[in-house]
């Protein structure tokens, strides 16, 4: 190859590279998140009406609402896109379709599953955020959206979104490896408390990934017992936690009884305690943390949500069906299947506890010097 | 001859970047059918009735696969009204 | 080992007319998934999860497998046909398919992936039936420390891999590493480099965006070029395909990658965390190292693509061990397998071999007919799929571009991930001008996060004692391999291109 045609090559090559890069980026999230989202939203199905009327003034979601009495009115008269800012087959995935179809059979319509995921479950919550206010586009917020402002990734907080209702919670537990703890003499939580305390900095907890909740929920134990434990992160996800755990690799983990169920029931792993308020359906012989003497409770929460400013009106349709669907059958065996339970704050409460759990998180963040 | 073949190859990286640039106001099929065309015309296809038709065709079934059958939103710009229709399937 | 039990249910499986039609239309939905770029087996199976909700554990488990069977098959389909890998565990198939379909021998090509595939599945299935308990152990004993030296001995593979410069097969690794620092960094979650302004780069290059946009769209763009300088020629569809399974002498020649390569597939499947798309190139590297003439490896030899297609299939019997045993997934398609198991009321685990038994079994006699149903299909449709090689190159090369560009948004469904495909698309195409192996890159992708993150958690772990790492045996094993490859490749492709220096004087 000729050298000048190769130079010729290679700056053009280099300029296109360039190019590509900084139009996607100008294109999509890197310069105006909101903008971008905002052109995103519309271009979901459902919401394409809405796009039309992006010019028109934002106090008329949809043109019958506005002529229909208040309480009858004329929604929803179509298909609603419901975000997921997690990845399909997951928890919060699979949760948030099995609430969805419940969800249908009130409203008479089909509610879709929109999986956006990336950044730790940012970008979904965004789109949540930004979308129409037609009521047409909702979505599901979880836990990590407490994190995202003291990280520094996002400036995004529950302040963005009109909560509807909260629909599951699940507590972080106190679980180690069987064998480390019998080494130790280690039969409850009162005992690895002391343990910790007499080993400073010894014992190694996984969590799963970096500031999700089970590793600000470590944090938040260290905070309240006053104990000095290393909480390794696990990007991968909680079950490779579980798994070191169940090794010995590390001597315990922090994640939820669902995710260190198989390990738990084979006596590779003991459960010490779950930081919650009661005892889970599912494992009736492990106390929670309050009964061992350490009112300690942490869990990570799911709940639904729509962009601000949606109709009143259409805002209480949305609750109704949302009630109406987490005492659903099908959606009550799924979760109790699932290993999720189930715990319902309507969207007074729900707002009342985000906000209460925005202050906690900073917190136990804290405390983990994130 | 070697110039003209990497101006070619140069040609068809732009296209990409029109593409990525245009995506969310023209959608998916728009978009696609346009490059598609350049491209054939580019390298030096002739028969336009087939070039239509395979421009318009295939990003359509693409779109018609993964909107219906996999559930997977995609942009489709002016074409919105399509999405609708066939999400009323 | 309960024979009669295990019989039963493969009575029970294989004799459901419910369960043979769910896994037929599983095999055909995964093959087709598995083809387009972009849709991977992964998705396919999330997707239909939903569909399940309504029947019984073993149609819903019959379906699934069938998708994940019929995925790893189809990636290779688009791989040979197209250059365009439709699943990552098709990415080294395309080494030596794609030159075999350039020679003219895309049928032959597909049949031996195809035939290898069923084998590497059969004996994934085999080992998960008999050994399972075994390679569950094997399995639990791999801490950080031990996935470390994994992934190093995964890298190592890339001088097997590099061809004719080992030099420019490292840079081309490096570049991958450095690509990898991209994003948020693992353990604390510090945004690195210019991850900073970009929310599309938080998760650093989407892996899949890259792949297309190395392998498809490099190609397309090298395709455009040959076209204009005239260099291309339009294949006319020669081959005549008497049989869709390869012929006695194909199979004669290919039997040893087959088997390698399932065993390497089904070994490295069950580690949690490494899948297919690290045992295709170690099975590759394998057999390339092992061969007689690794000269030809990448020329387009049957041997290259039986070495790969064994392998990813063999992942999938390899990855269902630690899900059945130790109900921790192997890879992110059994992820969602356990999922499905879970609302069924089932917890895969220890347990379940001692409660639920006949499931297990079972599931067993599901893989197996997942892996026939795939063959079945892909019989059917050997021919079918041959012949796209017969459209005429000027419009699939658009064709190819379109539907890779629609792939690489649907990852994310962010335009942004169309950005980084285009742009590795040129990167992809420069590569090639100047004779940079792709592999590599492709390889440092995969390898560099999991390398990267298990180091910093061995440290924090040991608290940055790495001397501790020889006291595994395990990870000494890896590390032994890892130097053996290198020093071995390096010695014989210097062999290697003595020989082809010493044939190039003789002939002047």
């Amino acid at each position: 190859m000729k050298a000048k045609s190769a130079k010729k090559l290679l700056s053009v090559a280099l300029a296109m590279t360039m190019l590509a890069g900084v139009l996607s980026g100008c294109g999509s999230d890197g310069g105006d998140a909101k903008d971008d989202a905002k052109t995103e939203a519309p271009a979901d199905e459902p919401a394409d009406d809405a796009a039309d009327k992006a010019d028109e003034p934002a106090d008329e979601p949809a043109d019958d609402a506005a002529d229909a009495p208040a309480d009858d009115i004329a929604y929803p008269e179509k298909g609603i896109s419901v975000i997921c800012p997690w990845g399909a087959g997951g928890g919060t995935d699979a949760c948030l379709r099995a609430f969805c179809e419940a969800m249908g059979k009130d409203l008479g319509v089909a509610l879709t599953v929109d999986n956006q995921t990336g950044g730790g479950g940012i970008l979904g919550h965004q789109a949540i955020a930004d979308a129409e206010p037609d009521g047409y586009t909702i979505g599901m917020i979880t836990f990590e959206l407490a994190t995202y402002k003291k990280l520094g990734t996002s400036e995004l907080t529950w302040e963005d979104y009109d909560p509807l209702c909260r629909v599951n919670t699940d507590a972080a537990t106190v679980t180690v490896n069987k064998e480390w703890a019998d080494a130790n003499s280690i039969t409850d939580l009162a005992s690895y408390i002391e343990y910790c305390k007499a080993h400073p900095g010894e014992v190694q907890m996984g969590g799963s990934s970096n500031a999700s909740v089970w590793h600000i929920a470590g944090g938040y134990l260290m905070q309240e017992t006053g104990i000095d434990i290393q909480m390794i992160t696990y990007e991968e996800g909680a079950a490779t936690a579980v798994q070191n755990a169940a090794s010995g690799f590390i001597q315990g983990v922090t994640v939820s009884l669902a995710e260190a169920r198989s390990f738990i029931e084979s006596g590779h792993l003991v459960c010490l305690g779950v930081m919650d308020e009661e005892r889970n359906e599912s494992f009736p012989d492990v106390p929670t943390c309050k009964e061992e003497g350490y009112d300690i409770t942490y869990f990570t929460q799911r709940g639904m949500a729509i962009p601000k400013d949606v109709d009143p009106a259409i805002k209480a349709k949305l609750e109704a069906a949302c009630a109406k669907a987490i005492e659903d059958p099908d959606f009550v065996e799924f979760m109790k299947n699932n290993g999720q339970a189930i715990s319902y704050l309507d969207a007074a409460g729900y707002t009342e506890f985000l906000q209460q759990s925005a202050e906690d998180v900073a917190n136990a963040m804290d405390a983990l010097g994130l | 001859m070697k110039d003209k073949s990497v101006l070619a190859g140069v040609v068809v990286i732009l296209l990409g970047v029109a593409f990525v640039a245009l995506f969310k106001t023209l959608g998916y099929v728009i978009c696609a059918a346009l490059i598609s065309m350049v491209i054939m015309f580019l390298i030096g296809k002739r028969n336009w009735l087939q070039m239509i038709l395979v421009s318009i065709l295939v990003p359509l079934g693409m779109w018609f696969i993964f909107f219906k059958v996999l559930t997977v939103n995609i942009p489709m710009g002016p074409l919105s009204f399509l999405s609708d229709l066939v999400g009323k399937l | 080992m309960d024979f009669g039990l295990l019989l039963e249910s493969y009575g029970a499986v294989w004799g459901s007319l419910q369960v043979i039609l769910m896994t037929l239309l599983g095999a055909c939905g995964g093959v087709l998934l598995g083809a387009i770029p972009g849709m991977t087996a992964t998705m396919g199976v999330a997707l239909l999860i939903p569909f399940s909700f309504g029947m019984d554990l073993i149609p819903s488990i019959g379906l699934l497998l069938g998708i994940y069977c019929g995925g790893m098959y189809g990636g290779s389909i688009s791989a040979i046909l197209i250059h365009a890998p439709g699943t990552p565990a098709a990415a080294a198939t395309l080494l030596d398919g794609y030159p075999m379909c350039q020679k003219g021998q895309a049928g032959k090509a597909l049949s031996v992936a195809m035939f290898s595939s069923f084998c590497g599945g059969v004996i994934g299935a085999l080992v998960m039936t008999f050994l399972s308990p075994f390679i569950a152990n094997m399995a639990m004993s791999f801490g950080p420390g031990e996935m470390f030296m994994l992934a190093i001995f995964g890298l190592s593979v890339i001088i097997a891999i590099s061809g004719k410069s080992i030099t420019k097969g490292l840079i081309s690794a490096f570049l991958g590493m450095a690509l990898c620092t991209v994003g948020l960094d693992p353990t604390n979650g510090i945004p690195r480099f210019i991850t900073y302004k970009q929310t599309g780069l938080l998760d650093g290059f989407q892996f899949i965006p890259t792949l297309i946009g190395l392998f498809a769209v490099a190609e397309v763009i090298a395709g455009v070029e040959r076209i204009i300088s005239g260099e291309e020629k339009q294949e006319k569809s020669n081959e005549k395909i008497k049989n869709v399974l390869p012929d006695l002498a194909t199979i004669k020649k290919i039997w040893p990658n087959i088997l390698s390569g399932g065993l390497i597939g089904t070994f490295i499947g069950a580690i949690p965390g490494a899948g297919g798309d690290i045992a295709v190139f170690v099975s590759y590297g394998a057999s390339k190292s092992a061969s007689k003439h690794p000269e030809l490896y990448g020329t387009g030899i049957p041997n290259g693509v039986a070495a790969t297609e064994s392998a990813n299939n063999g992942c999938s019997g390899g990855a269902m061990i630690p899900l059945l045993s130790l109900g921790v997934p192997g890879d992110s398609v059994t992820a969602i397998l356990l999922g499905a198991f879970i609302m069924k009321g089932i917890t895969p685990g220890p347990m379940m071999y001692i409660a639920e038994l006949p499931t297990v079994y079972r599931v067993f006699a599901a893989l197996m007919l997942a892996n026939l149903a795939m063959l079945v299909v892909g019989c059917c449709g050997v021919r079918f799929f041959a012949k796209i090689v017969s459209v005429e190159k000027k419009m699939l090369y658009p064709i190819i571009l379109v539907i890779s560009l629609l792939g690489a948004f649907s990852i994310n469904k962010n335009v942004f991930d169309v950005g980084v495909c285009v742009a590795f698309g040129v990167v992809g195409w420069l590569m090639n001008k100047y004779e940079f192996p792709l592999s590599p890159i492709l390889l440092a992708l995969i390898l560099g996060p999991m390398c990267e993150k298990n180091f910093v958690r061995f440290m924090n772990i040991q608290k940055g004692n790495f001397a501790a790492i020889f006291q595994s045996p395990i990870a000494d094993v890896f590390m032994a391999v890892a130097l053996a490859v290198i020093i071995f490749s390096v010695y014989n492709q210097r062999k290697i291109n003595k020989r082809e220096a010493e044939a190039a004087k003789s002939q002047e």
